[in-house]
């Protein structure tokens, strides 16, 4: 049943090795993985985010498309493939709550200094505890995404113009969606060890994704309001989201994404650097 | 699975002959250990090494450090200068550090939304430490039949439990437990004691810190007594004691009067009690059985009278106090948790009397029970 009750009075080593003896593996970056995936599944807020996300992705999305599809005279000319995302685009607050809370109920808990005796070199606990939650928000976005798009244009079909993956651009606007939620995710994780707060992790990225640009954009004139919506890091990574070609005030799908990566690797690099100098 | 069984890592023979030769050492040592936080010391050059095999107690008033420093050794903190290393390395170099040191920091910093058991398996994976061993863990400190609740749930004593669990949870041969009694019942308490002292039998490397002298007095061979933040003493218990204690004899004797006067003529000090018992400083008390006798005085009781860990304690780490109660409360002010002290101080394990004269000749009767290597079989019925 253990290895430690086998040991008798044999002198040799016992079947499957005492710990302590000093035979043992050394712990390795996919040990820290594992760890962190136990973490986050034993969670049930992560539980309850992902739900949440999945209600917003799809159900917004079926309500948009099935507006759109029940009207019979067509006032706008919407991008089919975006009115289906368009639920993605709220459900990254939940995401973003999911990521931030990933991080930051270690430090809330006081959980942080267990886990940085078990992980004590912080890069890998850091890359991992990341990694993971990145990975979660990309699998979440991606399948969303798709479930999205696919609901939605069998909403849209014969009602509506309908897109289909084999369409220029539109594998992309699709791919793209679940990428982006994953960027939201790591931002927000990355915000999460920069405030090692649940509130203030939250209140920041939903202010950066949600408020500011609504507030900013309207009231600055000209020529700095056209270049705050173009370069917004939220605002240009959304454009991956969508099929059409922009104007020149808009930037283009893959350029804006990457504006918006740049953010998130400032913010990652700024909390990896906060990280290693601080105390836990 | 018994606990002795899974404690006894070693098994019978391996651990006392093979295991301590072939295993390398892992032992913690401390060179000029400082840290500041801004204006504040906490910890100001300290250098101790603990060794395998022996409870080493780590003591001093709340706020003396104890806590930093162990959070130094297990480079939760950076130390300001200094170093501390385990087994020769920094504790970030160990490569699974759960193997190689359980520590015990505080026992309600765990996410209560989590089950006790996954909080210890997300552990487990990150050292590569088998699953199965969680559930060994949680048998040995008695949480088997609440694994899968979650631990926001649980009382503190629970908390400690399974503080110790994830202490235990590598089978560590270095242990470090903070406070590790606080909130656990009586029980409970004789219980962490056995496992401190079963750990230490095996050749494990104990350290357990407490603001309470009379647990360390129990459970430690060593302590390292520490006041805002420097070293005070570094000793044995008994050897503390000995060295900032006045040593008094408690004279019981048909004619009080007669005898005071006797040994005052010879230089002792003498007090009265209430009892009308005779407390003798000075002389010890094979001197004064003696006097007794060449003067043909009766003596119906002679008592070496031993000054517990805790006055000793408190002779020691008085100028070191961090936080005093206001003035009236007693020298004792600012060690919370500890019991006011009787006027006469009496060592916290049971003292037996001394019969009358003639007294036997030999070393005054311990004020704790003896410990060391005879002590090494672990007790029975523990944690089950």
């Amino acid at each position: 049943m253990s290895q430690l009750s086998t040991a008798g009075p044999s002198t040799g080593p016992t079947p499957g090795g005492s710990p302590s003896v000093g035979h043992y593996r050394p712990a390795t970056w996919w040990d820290a993985i594992r760890s962190e995936w136990v973490k986050l599944r034993s969670l049930r807020s992560m539980t309850i985010c992902s739900i949440i996300t999945a209600v917003l992705a799809i159900g917004i999305g079926v309500l948009v498309c099935s507006i759109v599809a029940s009207r019979s005279n067509h006032t706008t000319n919407t991008d089919p493939t975006t009115l289906s995302l368009a639920g993605l685009a709220l459900g990254q607050l939940a995401v973003a709550i999911l990521a931030v809370l990933g991080v930051a109920s270690e430090y809330a808990s006081g959980t942080i200094s267990v886990s940085l005796l078990a992980v004590p070199k912080r890069t890998r606990f850091f890359l991992c505890k990341l990694g993971v939650i990145t990975a979660l928000c990309l699998v979440l976005g991606e399948v969303l995404s798709f479930v999205a798009f696919g609901i939605g244009q069998a909403i849209l079909h014969g009602n509506y113009h309908s897109a289909s993956l084999s369409q220029p651009h539109v594998a992309r606007a699709v791919i793209g969606a679940g990428l982006y939620i994953a960027a939201i995710g790591l931002l927000s994780a990355g915000l999460g060890f920069l405030f090692r707060s649940t509130a203030a992790g939250v209140a920041v990225v939903v202010g950066v994704v949600f408020v500011l640009p609504d507030i900013i954009v309207p009231i600055v004139d000209g020529v700095a309001g056209t270049h705050i919506a173009k370069y917004w890091p939220t605002l240009a990574g959304e454009r991956i989201f969508t099929v059409t070609p922009g104007g020149s005030d808009v930037m283009a799908p893959w350029t804006g994404f990457l504006v918006m990566l740049a953010l998130v690797a400032a913010v990652v690099v700024a909390a990896w650097v906060v990280l290693e100098a601080r105390d836990v | 699975m018994s606990l002795e069984q899974s404690l006894a890592v070693d098994g019978t023979t391996p651990g006392v002959t093979a295991g301590p030769s072939s295993r390398p050492r892992s032992v913690i040592e401390a060179e000029h250990l400082t840290k500041s936080f801004g204006a504040v010391t906490a910890v100001s050059d300290l250098s101790f090494a603990l060794h395998p095999g022996m409870v080493t107690g780590f003591l001093g008033p709340n706020g003396a450090g104890k806590t930093t420093t162990m959070r130094l050794i297990l480079g939760l903190e950076r130390p300001t200068s200094g170093a501390v290393t385990v087994g020769g390395r920094r504790y970030a170099d160990l490569p699974a550090p759960l193997r190689e040191v359980g520590a015990l920091i505080d026992a309600t910093a765990v996410n209560k939304g989590r089950k006790a058991y996954s909080h210890l398996l997300a552990l487990a994976r990150s050292n590569g430490i088998p699953a199965t061993r969680v559930d060994e863990v949680l048998k040995m400190v008695g949480l088997e039949g609440v694994a899968r609740r979650r631990v926001g749930t649980f009382s503190l004593g629970m908390a400690q439990r399974l503080g110790i669990a994830t202490a235990l949870l590598g089978d560590p041969p270095v242990l470090m437990f903070d406070e590790p009694v606080n909130g656990l019942d009586p029980e409970g308490i004789v219980w962490v004691r056995t496992l401190m002292r079963s750990l230490a039998a095996q050749g494990r490397t104990v350290l357990v810190s407490s603001h309470l002298m009379s647990e360390m007095a129990q459970t430690a061979d060593r302590v390292i007594v520490i006041g805002k933040g420097h070293m005070i003493a570094d000793s044995t218990v008994e050897d503390l004691v000995n060295a900032n204690s006045a040593r008094t004899v408690r004279v019981v004797t048909a004619d009080p009067d007669r005898f005071t006067e006797l040994l005052q003529e010879r230089g002792a000090a003498v007090t009265t009690g209430n009892d009308g018992a005779l407390s003798v400083t000075g002389p010890d008390s094979k001197w004064i059985g003696e006097l007794a006798a060449s003067a043909g005085v009766v003596l119906h009781e002679l008592t070496p009278v031993r000054a517990s860990l805790e006055e000793a304690f408190m002779n020691l780490t008085q100028s070191h106090v961090e936080y005093h109660a206001g003035p009236g409360a007693g020298p004792q002010g600012g060690l919370d948790g500890g019991p006011p002290q009787a006027p006469v101080p009496q060592a916290p394990a049971p003292q037996a009397p001394v019969p009358p004269a003639p007294m036997p000749p030999g070393p005054p009767p311990p004020g704790r029970p003896p410990q060391g290597p005879a002590q090494a079989a672990p007790q029975p019925g523990r944690g089950q």
